[in-house]
């Protein structure tokens, strides 16, 4: 093998390297966004819970108001829980949703470890024999 | 353990402390404000209206009336509103108050685990650095290496064993003169030993009492070092001096370490001391005569008219168990029955009896301060029960009733 070869042979392993590196740092972000988002939802589905508990200790005469920007609106009572209750489902659904996408991207993660890994020996492999080449 | 990865590992432990520390100043004081939200609440009915400074803004305040004390609308979360009583809004402060106690518990709990953890990694990092005192003693383990030590163990042991059993055989002829190089079993010594005692009592007993002696033939399987033999109607003990002891003590314990050369000086001492031991005191028991009790079943046997009198004689008379008795034992003893029997009592003969022992007591004493010399006095003095009676006899007054009628029982 020419010294040329090897050269060209190293200069795209390292292109590859570099692809790969990217694709496992954007794969990291998402990963960390969704873990964010499912703490998230999880704070509040607790709180929603909790408002359901209060509701439901509340006598049917309560007055029941809801905050929409710097407006308090009044609501019904049975309106309110049922509101609270969507909310809840809302929430544990997006919960799933987030656990299920998280298995997945910590699955391709590991995958592309492993394809780094492989790509780095491949590199010094390829350093080694050009020393070898250069040392002749 | 390496040393750096603890540290690390130490290091998250104490973040984790502080983070969890964090946590707890900031649910400590969601606490306090629960708790002061309930006060207010408590106090807030009391009066129609309050006179308040009101703040506006961050920086000013102006004076301002409280109305409605009673109205009060509680953030429920999720921008829930709901109105409620003083008296419920301090019932769900109280409520909120009790689950932010219950969170502090948690994160407490959780810190101290933490810290227990830390402590684990702090005991590893002294025993990683040998800082505490305490070495770990490893010893690398091979299959094969320890298979081939086994084998060549097993050999070893075989090895001695035939030779500690060809060495057995020859022990007569290395009587004197010692063993010559090679190991010998605790059996042949003892009865090395056995024998060197029998030389020594042959040649006590002819000197002082010219008696004959039944050996015991055992030889190699006499195991045990001070055998009393018994020869007829003597118990003989023997004690050797001190230093012999110790020799053969010393003995034992370097049979122990297996050194050769030791044992072969060992014995030879043992030979040496073996001669000397003639020197050493010995302490010989003879039995005085006991006159008869007077009391004694009439006895058939003639055997036993022969023997008691005199001194009892040894061997030949002894057929059966029963002979043993008749012939060791001088003193008969009382019958537990009621002696239905009467027999002339012959008081004079009693009472020089009696007389007779007393001298033999005061004649044991005169001659005990001369014999410093000897060990001991060589008589052991029987007492007569019957003499002792008697004596009793004449104090009547400290005696029951019960024992004077026994006395004059055994009396008739």
């Amino acid at each position: 093998m020419s010294s040329f070869q090897a050269m060209q042979q190293k200069e795209s392993l390292q292109k590859r390297i570099q692809h790969e590196v990217e694709q496992y740092q954007k794969t990291q972000k998402d990963y960390q966004k969704y873990i964010g988002g499912r703490q998230q939802l999880d704070a509040q589905l607790n709180e929603n819970i909790q408002v359901k508990e209060e509701l439901d200790r509340l006598e049917a005469a309560a007055n029941v108001y809801k905050m929409i920007g710097p407006v308090l609106v009044k609501q019904d009572l049975h309106e309110a829980k049922q509101n609270v209750q969507k909310r809840i489902d809302y929430i544990n659904g997006e919960l799933k949703r987030h656990d299920g996408l998280i298995q997945n991207l910590e699955k391709k993660q590991e995958e592309q470890r492993e394809i780094l890994a492989n790509l780095q020996k491949n590199y010094q492999q390829a350093q080694q024999a050009q020393a070898k080449i250069n040392s002749r | 353990m390496e040393l750096h990865k603890l540290a690390r590992l130490k290091y998250q432990q104490e973040e984790a402390i502080k983070e969890t520390d964090e946590k707890i100043q900031q649910w400590e004081k969601f606490r306090s404000d629960y708790v002061a939200v309930r006060e207010l609440l408590n106090t807030l009915p009391d009066k129609i209206t309050h006179d308040i400074m009101v703040p506006f803004g961050s920086l000013a305040f102006m004076p301002g009336r409280l109305v409605h004390t009673n109205e009060i609308l509680v953030l429920l979360g999720d921008n829930w509103f709901v109105e409620r009583s003083a008296k419920q809004a301090a019932e769900i402060a109280e409520r909120r108050l009790k689950e932010t106690e219950e969170q502090l518990r948690k994160l407490r709990m959780q810190r101290k685990l933490i810290e227990q953890q830390i402590e684990f990694t702090s005991e590893f990092q002294t025993i990683a650095e040998k800082t505490d005192g305490v070495m770990d003693i490893q010893e690398d383990y091979d299959s094969d290496k320890e298979k081939e030590w086994k084998a060549k163990h097993r050999e070893n042991v075989k090895k001695y064993r035939m030779m500690s059993q060809r060495h057995e055989e020859p022990q007569a002829a290395n009587q004197n003169t010692g063993v010559n190089g090679r190991l010998a079993t605790d059996a042949e010594l003892w009865a090395r030993l056995d024998e060197l005692e029998r030389i020594e009592a042959d040649r006590n007993e002819m000197t002082d009492l010219g008696l004959d002696e039944k050996k015991s033939s055992a030889t190699g399987e006499n195991l045990s070092l001070h055998t009393p033999q018994r020869i007829g109607g003597e118990k003989r003990v023997h004690w050797e001096t001190q230093s012999p002891l110790e020799e053969e003590v010393e003995k034992n314990d370097s049979l122990d370490s297996d050194d050769d050369a030791d044992e072969e000086k060992d014995e030879e001492i043992h030979s040496e001391t073996s001669s000397s031991v003639r020197i050493s005191k010995t302490i010989l028991f003879t039995h005085s005569k006991v006159q008869p009790d007077i009391n004694a079943q009439p006895d058939t046997n003639a055997a036993s008219l022969q023997n008691n009198p005199d001194l009892p004689q040894e061997g030949p008379k002894i057929q059966t168990p029963a002979d043993i008795r008749l012939v060791t034992v001088t003193s008969v003893t009382k019958s537990i029955l009621k002696n239905r029997d009467t027999k002339p009592v012959n008081l004079e003969a009693a009472q020089s009896v009696s007389v007779k022992n007393n001298l033999i007591q005061t004649a044991a004493k005169d001659s005990t301060p001369a014999s410093s010399a000897m060990a001991f006095s060589e008589k052991v003095l029987e007492k007569d029960p019957a003499v002792q009676d008697l004596k009793m006899d004449a104090k009547p007054k400290k005696m029951s009733k019960f024992k004077a009628q026994r006395q004059s029982q055994a009396s008739r």
